[in-house]
């Protein structure tokens, strides 16, 4: 076994350690803790696939932006949060067995089909490139994604507003 | 004013027994004795006439308790006295908390210590005992406190709900300047409610007068307001001589001016700290205590203490100011004044300090007057009330001074109106120096067990927060046979609660600066 | 010599660099800590007419040292009812971010632990742990204040971070490379604080907001919330927070020297002493602030943020964009 094989056996291991926290955790902060190891193991992952810039960008919108408003809105209810009526056993193995169903389809749909399905070599890519793709091939989608972003602040906006003057 | 008040009061009241009393023995213009049936009638027309109440207090003189409440007004000297007694047998008595708010806090006092019991109050728990008491402590015989009244004064427990969180600021908290506790209802960091718990320096000043002789309490009234000593010192000392009627020489007069001016501008000085500290900005508490050190030397020089004086005797002063303390205050003058304008250009004008207090804490006069504020919380609410103008004492009727005062009440302004007043208290103190008569600076006509006359006696004084006030009922001993402080803090911090509701966090740190509370003042 | 040569090959010369470079960062941490305590304290002294440690060692220097052993020898208390592992992992995790940075900071053209071509992203990336970590300090205290200070921590670093991110994105257009070393050579004309005047200002004023100091210290502000996040830390572990803070301060004022002030470049003397001049320089500001401003508010701090410093920032951004375009 290499040195590289290690630090990524490592790092499959953070990922899951972290995703499996996430579930289990009875605790919601708990849950983030395990969350934000997940996105480090993920991160770990992308560098060892060589896309450096793809891995800090995990890191800086994953940890530094989703899990920070994550545990934001965990504070914010925090003190004063009520336990939601348990579901019985029966439900929660249900519906995660939905889920997980779902996903593992979903995924296997999207590998199956990738576009690089089939390549054994590393993928490189530099920030350039992810640039030119962003703003000459898929010019229209990233726009239209600004744009639901744009609506959701101005929406986040109003609520935030309306609940004010509720008050 | 006075035979007004008495005119109206007797057209008004009808059956309501007033009569005028000789101000210049008792220290009020009218005494008024009621019945528990027309309390509220005599309490709502005082409030109807913007009266303030003074203070609310009770005696127990065995056959029966005493409420008396004393009203003043802001604008005019016209001291009221109305006396309410009471069995005392299970003692009960209207509630006027409705009408004045700050009788809400005296009420409470009031039944801790004799077990009055206050009908219609809403709140009637401990104030200052928190270990619970077995007897009534100021009650003269032993009146053991029953089981009822026991579970009513000990049922203090705030409790958290929903969309709210509790936080004890203090007793153990950098901005609460000593021991007070605030008990804060909060949403987010917003204040719901506020709640003072007092008692965490209570050492019942007023039980202990009673078991001494009025030389031995001297020292006592630096215990109650430590930055502004004197300034007690100064009211202890003036309503013993008025009480036993004691000429004071014009000398020592002038000297207890300056001495206490002195004085307010170290206390003023203390609160020149710790305000920008409670915002964050710590530099200025050093310089300011830099020049309170310069203070503090020249009254050490002839007082021989540094915070907790007892300079002033019955009679006069306990030594002779030198040239060495004329010199050194004159010194002071020319400092003081160089070192306020940097203050005014480091401090007030600061862009952040400024965001900070403008506008902030409101205090509008009609709120001041429910609570019978006084001091700079008020004058900066443009309340120009000032004890040493209105009732002047020392040699103050001697000297011309201006009263600074504000215009919203915003903590801008009680701010300001310090810093106004220590550069007035300069020009009071060169005036004073100025023109210090030469002549003895003692009467030798004092016995040396002091035994006034029966009787009682209020009377007041500016201290560096506000009126503070003694009264004294006396039986003809040595010993006082009822004293009783009212203390400017005690009535100032009553505001908070209503002044922080809806605040942040911050602002209300920034309100509780403002004030200059002085926590054994209120607890004392 | 010849067997240290010998050594590299064995191992490689990447390890070798590596391990360097760790225990490099590490003195530097330390030191730079030891040298700011004092620092803060003399300068706090001089600015409050006072003269500051003087007692141990020369001119006070050794003070720090002496604290730093108080510090170690203090019994490590855990309140009751804190969540364990959250209150124990918190100080740790802050630390970090503060070693991570270290690796891409250029203090001379030689002397650097790695030149990432990701550089500036990596230090931006893992400076955000750090506010995860006083989140989680707040949080694991058990304490109302802490969690208050834990809350305003949050805020104002999702306030903050968006204005430090344009401004730098500002100067990363002009130097067209995300290295600092790249950026670095890019001043070799003239400094891009010349160039860049609003985002630096920008940059300094968010820094010093993403540090929490003064008077941006809410998360700690003192006469509000006691110590903030870390009010019921004691021993080694305050101590840990402490270290964290002060070298948050030298490396905002380390990006600020790299990003707007040519970094290492100077005449005469060599590359790092310029680097050290100039970062202590911009330290030296940072403690300035503390002893001068009160504090400010915590709706003023986020309206500052929101309604000046962002639009701000975008505004200079566009410009740059469209004069290096033309």
């Amino acid at each position: 076994m290499t040195l590289g094989e290690l630090i990524f056996i490592f790092l499959l291991f953070v990922t899951f350690c972290g995703a499996l926290t996430t579930v289990i955790a009875r605790s919601l902060i708990y849950a983030l803790v395990g969350l934000v190891a997940t996105m480090f193991g993920i991160a770990g992952l992308y560098i060892y696939l060589n896309a450096p810039f793809i891995a800090m960008m995990q890191i800086l919108i994953y940890v530094g932006a989703v899990a920070i408003l994550i545990v934001f809105a965990i504070m914010l209810a925090g003190p004063f949060y009520k336990k939601p009526t348990e579901w019985s056993k029966v439900t929660k193995f249900l519906v995660s067995l939905i889920i997980a169903l779902f996903t593992y389809l979903l995924f296997m749909r999207i590998i199956l089909h990738s576009f690089l399905g089939g390549q054994d070599t590393a993928f490189m890519i530099t920030t350039k490139d992810i640039g030119r793709s962003l703003f000459d091939k898929l010019t229209f989608p990233f726009e239209l994604v600004s744009l639901l972003i744009v609506v959701s602040i101005i929406g986040a906006l109003m609520l935030a507003i309306f609940s004010k003057d509720r008050k | 004013m006075v035979r007004e008040t008495l005119e109206e009061i007797k057209k008004e009241l009808a059956g309501v027994e007033a009569i005028e009393a000789s101000y210049a023995e008792k220290g009020y213009h009218l005494a008024i004795a009621i019945d528990k049936g027309s309390l509220i009638k005599v309490v709502e027309y005082f409030d109807r006439k913007g009266f303030y109440l003074e203070d609310l207090l009770c005696v127990d003189y065995v056959e029966y308790l005493e409420l008396v409440y004393f009203f003043n007004t802001y604008h005019t000297l016209c001291r009221v006295k109305v006396a309410l007694k009471l069995e005392p047998e299970k003692p009960s008595a209207p509630t006027i908390s409705h009408i004045y708010t700050i009788a809400h806090w005296y009420e409470r006092e009031i039944h801790e210590f004799f077990g009055v019991y206050f009908e219609g109050h809403p709140y009637l728990i401990y104030l200052f005992l928190h270990d619970g008491i077995d007897f009534y402590p100021l009650r003269k015989n032993k009146i053991p406190v029953s089981e009822e009244a026991k579970g009513l004064l000990n049922s203090f427990k705030p409790e958290e709900e929903e969309d709210s969180f509790l936080v004890n600021l203090g007793p153990q908290h950098p901005s609460t300047h000593g021991v007070l506790r605030v008990v804060l209802k909060m949403d987010g960091e917003y204040i719901v409610h506020a709640d003072p718990v007092l008692g965490y320096l209570h050492r019942m000043q007023e039980k202990m007068a009673e078991n001494r002789n009025y030389s031995q309490f001297l020292p006592n009234p630096a215990r109650i307001d430590y930055p502004g000593a004197l300034l007690l010192n100064l009211a202890h000392v003036a309503a013993v001589e008025k009480l036993c009627g004691i000429e004071v020489p014009e000398r020592a007069q002038y000297v207890r001016t300056i001495t206490c001016e002195l004085n307010r501008i170290a206390s003023h000085l203390l609160w020149l700290g710790a305000f920008p500290a409670d915002l964050g900005a710590l530099t200025p508490f050093l310089y300011a205590f830099d020049d309170r050190e310069n203070i503090l030397d020249i009254l050490e020089a002839i007082t021989g203490s540094r915070l907790t004086y007892c300079y002033f005797r019955f009679g006069g002063l306990y030594n002779d100011v030198d040239d060495n303390f004329i010199e050194g205050t004159k010194r002071f003058i020319k400092r003081m004044r160089e070192r306020l304008l940097m203050y005014e250009k480091f401090v007030t004008k600061n862009v952040i300090f400024i965001n900070r207090v403008t506008g902030i804490g409101i205090l509008k006069p009609e709120v001041a007057r429910k609570y019978g504020c006084t001091g700079p919380t008020i004058r900066g609410s443009g309340i120009l009330y000032d004890i040493r103008k209105v009732e002047p004492y020392a040699a103050y009727n001697r000297i011309d001074f201006r009263i600074p005062g504000g215009e919203t009440g915003d903590c801008m302004d009680r701010y300001m109106v310090r810093m106004a007043e220590m550069e007035i208290c300069l020009n009071i103190i060169e005036e004073a120096v100025k023109n210090l008569p030469s002549g003895p600076y003692k009467t030798d006509k004092v016995p040396k067990k002091l035994k006034p006359p029966q009787g009682d006696l209020f009377h007041a004084v500016e201290s560096s927060r506000g009126e503070a006030g003694v009264y004294i009922v006396s039986d003809g001993s040595d010993v006082p046979y009822r004293m009783r402080w009212r203390v400017p803090s005690y009535s100032n911090l009553m505001t908070f609660p209503y002044l922080s509701q809806g605040l942040l966090i911050a602002d209300a740190i920034a309100v509780l600066g403002s004030y200059d509370i002085v926590v054994p003042e209120i607890d004392r | 010599m010849e067997r240290l040569t010998d050594i590299i090959a064995l191992v490689g010369e990447e390890t070798v660099r590596a391990i360097a470079g760790l225990i490099g960062v590490l003195i530097v941490v330390v030191v730079n800590a030891i040298l700011l305590t004092w620092a803060e304290r003399k300068v706090a002294g001089h600015m409050q007419r006072r003269i500051g440690p003087k007692e141990v060692g020369p001119y006070g220097l050794i003070q720090p040292f002496a604290d730093t052993f108080k510090l170690l020898a203090k019994e490590l208390l855990v309140p009751k009812d804190v969540a364990k592992p959250l209150y124990h992992l918190a100080p740790i995790l802050i630390f970090i971010p503060v070693l991570v940075s270290f690796i891409v900071i250029p203090f001379d053209a030689q002397l650097q632990v790695k030149d990432i071509n990701m550089g500036i992203l990596v230090i931006l990336a893992f400076s955000s742990l750090s506010v995860f970590s006083i989140l989680i300090a707040g949080w694991g205290s058990h304490n109302k204040y802490s969690l208050i200070g834990a809350v305003r921590s949050v805020a104002q670093n999702i306030a903050y971070e968006i204005p430090l991110l344009l401004s730098l994105l500002a100067v990363i257009f002009m130097a067209n490379s995300f290295s600092l070393k790249d950026i670095v050579e890019a001043q070799k004309g003239l400094w891009f604080v010349f160039y860049q005047p609003i985002a630096f200002l920008i940059f300094f004023v968010a820094g010093v907001a993403e540090t929490n100091r003064t008077p941006f210290d809410l998360p700690e502000a003192e006469s509000e919330l006691v110590a903030g996040f870390h009010t019921e830390y004691s021993s080694m572990q305050f101590a840990l927070f402490f270290l964290a803070e002060y070298t948050n301060i030298f490396i905002v004022s380390a990006i600020a020297t790299t990003f707007f002030l040519g970094g290492y470049s100077g005449p005469v003397l060599p590359g790092i002493i310029w680097f050290f001049v100039k970062t202590y320089g911009l330290v030296f500001v940072i403690l300035w602030f503390r002893w001068t401003f009160p504090r400010v508010r915590f709706d003023q701090l986020l309206n500052f943020s929101w309604k000046i410093l962002i639009p701000l920032s975008f505004i200079n951004l566009l410009v740059t964009g469209g004069i290096l375009k033309i």
